[in-house]
């Protein structure tokens, strides 16, 4: 294999230019009313010769001979053939194609006509991530494709949550990314700056050549590539600054003092004893909190076409820092394509997404929240030793539960150094042959390195309560822990396609082989200081961050382990695209996937989709059909497959050993083992049987669109990890339903030649329901309140309902005896909801839906003379958020919501807020946690200005463009925490552990094109 | 250039002989073992099951069994020993434990129940391996031993704390195989009386190269003390009887000792779950002592100062008792030899008596340069108890004399220096066992189920909240729930 690469890369660099003999032509192509169209494809026919028209609409093409044909075509325009008859200067005039826009998607393995297909495809152009400020492309699609769900996160360099048309499966819901023809987790490598187009796949008939990768969905992503003609360099660079907002409301000092007492006086204990050496009044949030925190973004892109060989090169750079202080990432990425044709029939080309990282050491707000503000961040002294150290929170409030917020964001949090390096690149050569027919071979690698060195430090802190200096955490070791990991990731495709029309009949196929292997291998270790040396601690500078460093390392605490796994997956594929008379469309698809993962007489499923439409407009008898330009009728069906496991486990057929299970007897440590679970030879993936119907209509000359779909999608033989207290082994049980209806519209218009707009938007219902699951069992989440139960959505809360609080002892005596724990008046008054006369755990019961009923976006774009204006909205409907922050703790006293100053403290008090009391039994998940969590969000303003042409070609510059971007400039929420949209996992998310807010991102952006 | 030209013209055979090469490769491609480990249905052999018995232990400390679930269940329920740490700190399982107001759902209750049958789950695991593959070798025959020794012990704590539990003898495949009816309690003792007999049967006497595996000392006192809770007294006595006269056991002459890390697995130790932290800083250990240690700041730090002696417990000691420092670590007094100098005073200390059995040396923690005990083996059975147990059976049963019961009790109270026992009737002699269990185990996890089983726990308890229906715990809901009802809830509850 290493031969054939290089092979390939030989021919590749071994570029010629051939030059040809000719004349010289100029043109200008222009629309029926005269207007000029600028960047028109301007090809000679038969040949790769090529360029676009300029602003003006004009073109110019070299060494043409002059009885050529060119070829003019312009999307929505039918594409015109001049012959030159020894002309050296044409006009062409392009007519508008009113019966199909013959727009070009990417599908999987190939690209197809959007005409042609039955299924639901939704593509964006790769501008509208670009000029986002997300540095992860996926976060900017959200609002903007239906059926596409973004639960974005504050968090820098965090991962959003996407799940297409809905919660699948119980482990693994998030889409398939397909980058340039590789397979990948997640396009977080990818600069947005470098992206051509994203394509978002949703149903069986686009799907099912993904097999047992396509059940949730794909993403394929396409980078920039240089087109006929093209010669363009374009620099860009954009600057900004994040805000936080949607503070929650906490107590301050005065506030905190004046609830603890009151709860400590109605729990009878005594006041507490230290106000008088904790005299603080800290918002923890704002110490924390990075008052500037920037992105700033470079990149330069270059795109030239020769005849011959077709260059597109991108670089970029990206340094961003997070909302909490000592958050920082730093980002180099690297993105060629070059494409070289050795004659007509044979091309070969190469691309690479290469990327450096330096990634940030994030924290969380959670401690913030729960510190207590009547602590100085710092001790002020007059002991020289005692000064500047950070304080201890209250031994009796937090202290051993909550270190300094301001400590590990200012000191420990700032002791990692993290790497990765990531290259994907891939070879392809393609050549057509017998006329009709196209073999491609491509060759893929991921290699993604990623590496870490941390430093565990020694921190004195001020404990106030006796005037004396601790360790932090009571650490007393200062330890380098250093690690390092290589994931490699190859994958081959071998395709075939035919492609023929015979009269009215159309065909489009593809047969193909690929196979991808995993090789993933990571070491970790640490390494403690010796106490009883006289070197002392290990420095606290990063040069001595090794795990041998010398003299400080006690070699006999240095440990060391790895992990490593490798796995593999062998396919077929076919599909066959038809159309008669582009009226009647077909499309079949078909893939047989075998994995290494499962039992080697199990190995292979086969997955299939059928697709069928009618372009009703295509029709003599429905000619004249007034306002309506374009109707398809469409519907396809199938049966997908999930390939997953839960985290962790790579050989589901081969089960390890506990490595936990350690036995010691006296001081000999001894591996013994637990079987990890229990193999199950008849272990398959999940399968999705998937249907959907839909419509696309045009109206109005095209200007107004509105498609529509109807999707319905089951989940059977869900895989399944069951845990039954040791026992624990993989299964295939459970059914899950997802179902709803997409629309999207838009509408667009010119008033006049200087002010055009356009608007649209989307909506997606989404309605889950778990339909079994194994043996009826609950699948409770740890820690939360969700709960994955036959009947109801996945993940639903689970709990009591709060009917009010117990006013009095009559009250209480009035009611239901509750069985829960000890209560007084001042206490959740907790439903019977089954009704047996008391309150028990069976009255626990369904109390919210982490499930949006719908999501929508909307978008307005406005173009006026030289500036532009882009508006994006979008919010979620009917969802509820589980609240699980400032709900207090059974270990420790934290900070109060402000909320709780109306806890009940009298008969009709409140019928709301309990009493303040240090009591599990109104910490229960209840209903007093559901928090709503619809909202509605001004996701993106962007105002843009183009400098006029004329003034710029002066200077050789085709464009220039300034832009302001404002993004999450605001939201109408109902939570009471940081930010209404909390990811998860599939069956344990919208839950609001107070943890990041999402940023307020205002940015300035230029942009120059050569 | 030619060659450019050569490959033009031979491309097409070119890439298809690179198919071939990459598809006729392919039957390998999917052959994947894991990687740096043997995978369990690689075959084992003759010997196989002694890893997964090793596994046993291993979940004995790492599930709740070892954990702190045990101080909340077997001590500060007693009039011994309460809730410590801050007045906030674990409010609700104070509330929960220590004044009896039992929670169905209580994170401890769940947590002390699955690991129980974690633990039984994996030792019917080797049990039924070792019987469905027909292994008889002698080293088969001691891992099924010492997996039902440690079964037994399972469910007999959790007989001991719920009463009617679930038997499950099978293998689970499927998570039905979890789930039970409750068994009546007399079938459950049954149950553990045979496993019992079968292990003491194949149980080595001693094991010199791996100190603290299961014993048939171990075997025969679990058993002892089974027959002591059905008051079946003759068999009790007999038993215990064995482990006196296996000459193995002794009492640990150094009561400082016996509560260090010297103790291990000293001459005392019958059955502990081991813990230890190795030279190069790996801790085997879980949150047992750490949860007990002194919840001071800096070098007071050792741990979170959960389940402290109660001033009763501090009156109970006769003058004169070395066991009275050796149990009790007081805030503002020195530590009592340990190394640690004066503890600072209460406030700000919390609590004014810590458990002195869960202190360590100072120059241990410095040593391993960690403040909480993570070095020393929880006590499950030591010598003393047996004496005391078989004290108190020959007495009941009548089966030896008043003068050997004194006896086995003056052996206690020796080595405690103290003076023989006056008492002398049978009835005296019994408050006497009663005084010296008290003081002897205490903050060991027996007092509160000595006074359940002797029926003195509401006349001692019922001031704290206890009621005669608090000799048992609820089942725990979320065991409820996930049988679907199979297991039903105790009937007070």
């Amino acid at each position: 294999m290493k031969n054939t690469l290089l092979a390939m890369l030989l021919f590749l660099f071994q570029m010629a230019i051939y030059a040809q003999d000719g004349v010289t032509v100029r043109g200008s192509v222009v629309d029926t009313g005269g207007q000029p169209l600028p960047g028109a494809s301007v090809v000679v026919k038969g040949t790769t010769t090529g360029t676009q028209t300029d602003f003006d609409g004009n073109f110019t093409l070299q060494n043409v001979a002059s009885d050529d044909v060119i070829s003019v075509s312009y999307i929505g325009f039918v594409t015109q053939e001049v012959a030159l008859d020894g002309r050296t200067s044409v006009s062409v005039t392009m007519e508008e194609d009113t019966q199909t826009l013959d727009e070009v998607v990417v599908v999987g393995y190939g690209t197809a006509q959007k005409r042609d297909l039955t299924g639901s495809i939704v593509s964006v152009k790769g501008g509208e991530v670009a000029d986002k400020p997300a540095a992860n492309p996926v976060a900017s699609l959200q609002g903007k494709v239906s059926g596409l769900t973004v639960v974005n996160t504050g968090t820098l360099g965090g991962t959003p949550d996407v799940r297409i048309r809905g919660t699948s499966s119980r482990y693994n819901v998030s889409p398939l990314y397909v980058v340039d023809g590789i397979f990948a987790d997640n396009i977080n490598f990818v600069n947005p700056n470098d992206i051509e187009s994203i394509e978002v796949l949703k149903d069986a008939s686009s799907l099912a050549i993904f097999g047992v990768r396509g059940a949730n969905g794909v993403i394929i992503v396409t980078t920039k590539k240089a087109k006929n003609g093209e010669f363009t360099i374009n620099l860009n660079s954009s600057t900004g600054v994040k805000r936080i907002s949607d503070v929650p409301d906490m107590a301050d000092a005065t506030l905190f003092k004046e609830l603890y007492n009151e709860q400590l006086a109605n729990e009878g204990a005594a006041p507490f004893s230290y106000y008088d050496v904790f005299t603080g009044d800290t918002d923890w949030v704002k110490r924390i909190t990075n008052k500037s925190a920037m992105i700033q973004t470079y990149n330069l892109s270059l795109q030239n076409a020769t005849e011959k060989n077709k260059l597109s090169f991108g670089l970029g750079y990206r340094s961003e820092e997070g909302l909490i202080k000592n958050e920082e990432m730093k980002r180099i990425t690297l993105n060629l394509n070059n494409q070289y044709d050795l004659s007509d029939n044979f091309r070969m080309g190469i691309t690479i997404n290469g990327l450096r990282d330096k990634l940030p050491n994030t924290g969380s707000y959670s401690s913030a929240l729960n510190a207590t503000p009547i602590v100085d961040p710092i001790h002020y002294d007059s002991r020289p030793e005692y000064d500047g150290l950070f304080n201890q929170l209250p031994t009796e409030i937090g202290g051993p539960q909550i270190g300094n917020p301001a400590l590990v964001a200012e000191v420990t949090k700032n002791k990692a150094i993290a790497e990765r390096y990531r290259f994907v690149g891939s070879v392809f050569a393609e050549v057509d042959f017998l006329k009709r027919f196209t073999f491609k071979a491509s060759v893929y690698g991921d290699y993604n390195n990623y590496r870490s060195r941390s430093y565990t430090p020694i921190v004195p802190i001020y404990v106030s309560e006796t005037d004396e200096i601790a360790n932090f955490n009571g650490n007393q070791l200062t330890r380098v822990n250093q690690s390092s990991s290589v994931a490699f990731n190859f994958q081959q495709d071998y395709l075939l396609s035919y492609k023929n029309d015979f009269g009215k009949h159309n065909l489009n196929t593809v047969v193909g082989f690929t196979s991808t292997d995993i090789y993933y291998e990571g070491i970790s270790g640490s390494v403690a200081h010796d106490p009883s040396s006289t070197v002392g601690i290990i420095p606290d500078d990063e040069r001595f961050w090794y795990l041998d460093v010398y003299p400080y390392g006690d070699s006999s605490t240095r440990v060391s382990d790895s992990d490593e796994y490798d796995r593999a997956t062998s396919s077929f594929l076919a599909r066959a695209l038809y159309n008669y008379d582009s009226k009647y469309l077909l499309n079949a698809s078909y893939r047989r996937d075998a994995t290494s993962q499962l039992a080697p007489d199990n190995r292979a499923q086969d997955f299939w989709s059928l697709g069928a439409g009618w372009v009703a407009t295509q029709e003599g008898f429905m000619n004249d059909l007034g306002p309506l330009s374009y109707l398809k009728v469409k519907g396809s069906m199938g049966e997908l497959g999930n390939q997953v496991l839960p985290g962790g486990t790579n050989y589901p057929y081969y089960p390890g050993v506990d490595e936990g299970a350690t036995a010691i007897f006296g001081d000999q440590v001894i591996a013994g083992f637990v079987q990890r679970f229990e193999e199950n030879p008849d272990l398959k993936w999940e399968t999705v049987k998937m249907w959907e119907l839909g419509l696309e209509t045009r109206w109005l000359d095209n200007r107004f669109t509105l498609n529509a779909n109807y999707y319905n999608r089951k989940t059977e033989d869900l895989l399944v990890y069951v845990n039954t207290g040791v026992q624990t082994f993989f299964d295939n049980f459970g059914e899950i339903s997802n179902k709803g209806f997409e629309f999207e519209t838009s509408w667009s218009d010119n008033l006049s030649d200087d002010f055009s707009y356009s608007v649209g938007g989307n909506v997606t219902t989404i309605d889950n329901e778990v339909l079994s699951t194994f043996e009826d069992a609950p699948i409770y989440a740890n820690g939360t309140a969700s709960r994955t139960i036959t009947g109801e959505p996945i993940g639903s809360f689970y709990g009591y309902i709060v009917d009010g609080i117990y006013q009095s002892n009559a009250d209480i005596a009035s009611l239901p005896t509750s069985t829960l724990g000890t209560y007084a008046p001042g206490d959740f008054k907790y439903r019977d909801v089954n009704g047996d006369g008391e309150i028990t755990p069976d009255d626990r019961t369904t109390i919210g839906n982490p499930t949006p009923d719908f999501t929508y976006g909307l978008y307005v774009n406005l173009d006026y003379k030289n500036f532009y204006l882009n508006l994006d909205f979008q919010g979620v409907y009917g969802n509820e958020v589980y609240r699980n922050w400032g709900n207090g703790n059974s270990f420790a006293q934290f900070n109060y919501r402000t909320d709780r100053v109306n806890g009940w403290n009298g008969s009709g008090s409140s019928n709301w807020e309990p009493r303040l009391y240090s009591t599990d039994y109104n910490r229960f998940p209840s209903t007093y946690m559901i928090e709503d969590g619809s909202y509605f969000r001004i996701r993106n303003v962007q105002l843009g200005y183009s400098f006029d042409h004329q003034i710029l070609e002066k200077l050789k510059v085709q464009q220039v463009k300034l832009s302001a971007n404002f993004q999450n400039l605001y939201t109408w929420k109902n939570t009471s925490g940081f930010s209404p949209e909390a990811g998860g996992s599939p069956t344990s998310f919208g839950v609001d552990s107070g943890g990041y807010p999402l940023p307020v991102i205002s940015t300035l952006g230029l942009s120059l094109t050569f | 250039m030619d060659y450019i030209k050569l490959i033009k013209k031979y491309n097409l055979y070119f890439l298809a002989g690179l198919l071939f090469v990459v598809v006729s490769c392919d039957d390998d491609l999917l052959d994947k073992l894991p990687l740096g480990e043997v995978a369990t249905n690689e075959e084992l052999g003759v010997g196989g099951q002694e890893a997964a018995v090793f596994g046993i232990y291993s979940k004995t400390r790492t599930t709740s069994v070892g954990g702190w679930s045990r101080l909340w269940f077997g001590s500060i329920r007693s009039d011994d020993a309460e809730k410590g740490s801050t007045a906030s700190d674990a409010a609700a399982n104070g509330n929960a434990f220590n004044d009896f107001q039992y929670v169905a759902t209580n994170g401890l209750n769940t947590e002390w129940w699955n690991g129980h049958y974690e633990v039984i789950f994996a030792c019917n695991e080797v049990i039924n391996n070792i019987e469905s593959q027909g292994l008889t070798d002698e080293g088969s025959l001691i891992n099924d031993a010492e997996a039902r020794a440690i079964r037994a012990l399972m469910y007999f704590e959790l007989r001991r704390d719920y009463g009617e539990v679930p038997i499950i003898t099978a293998t689970i495949d499927v998570p039905s195989d979890a789930f039970a009816p409750k068994s009546s309690v007399a079938d459950v003792d049954q149950f553990i009386i045979d496993d019992l007999k079968i292990a003491e049967e194949n149980l080595p006497l001693t094991w010199p190269g791996f100190p603290g595996r299961a014993t048939s000392g171990f075997a025969k006192s679990l058993l002892g003390k089974l027959y002591l809770y059905q008051e079946d007294w003759n068999n009790a006595y007999d038993k215990l009887k064995e482990v006196i006269d296996s000459q193995v056991y002794a009492l640990d002459p150094s009561l400082i000792n016996l509560f260090e890390k010297g103790g291990n697995n000293g001459v005392e130790s019958i059955f502990e779950i081991q813990q230890t932290i190795t030279e190069n800083g790996e801790q085997y250990a879980n949150i047992y002592f750490v949860s007990q240690g002194v919840r001071g700041t800096g070098e007071w730090n050792l741990g979170w100062g959960f389940n402290v002696p109660t001033q009763d417990l501090v009156d109970a000691f006769e003058p004169g008792d070395l066991r009275k420092t050796n149990t009790i670590l007081v805030s503002g007094e020195e530590d009592g030899g340990f190394g640690g100098g004066i503890l600072p005073e209460s406030p700000p200390l919390a609590q004014k008596y810590w458990n002195k059995k869960a202190y360590t040396m100072a120059d241990m923690r410095q040593e391993y340069g960690v403040n909480g005990n993570r070095w020393e083996n929880i006590k499950i059975f030591r010598y003393a108890d047996v004496l005391l147990m078989a004290a108190e059976a020959g007495n009941e049963s009548g089966a030896i004399s008043s003068a050997d019961v004194a006896d086995l009790i003056n052996q206690i109270r020796s080595r405690a220096g103290l003076p023989n026992t006056t008492a002398s009737t049978r009835s005296e002699l019994r408050d006497a066992i009663k005084q010296e269990r008290r003081v002897e185990l205490a903050m060991e996890e027996s007092r509160f189920y000595d006074l359940v089983r002797w029926g003195d726990a509401s006349e001692v308890l019922g001031g704290l909240g206890y009621l005669p229906k608090h000799a048992l715990y609820p089942i725990p809901q979320e065991a409820i729930d996930q049988s679907g009802g199979v297991i039903t809830q105790n009937s007070d509850y």
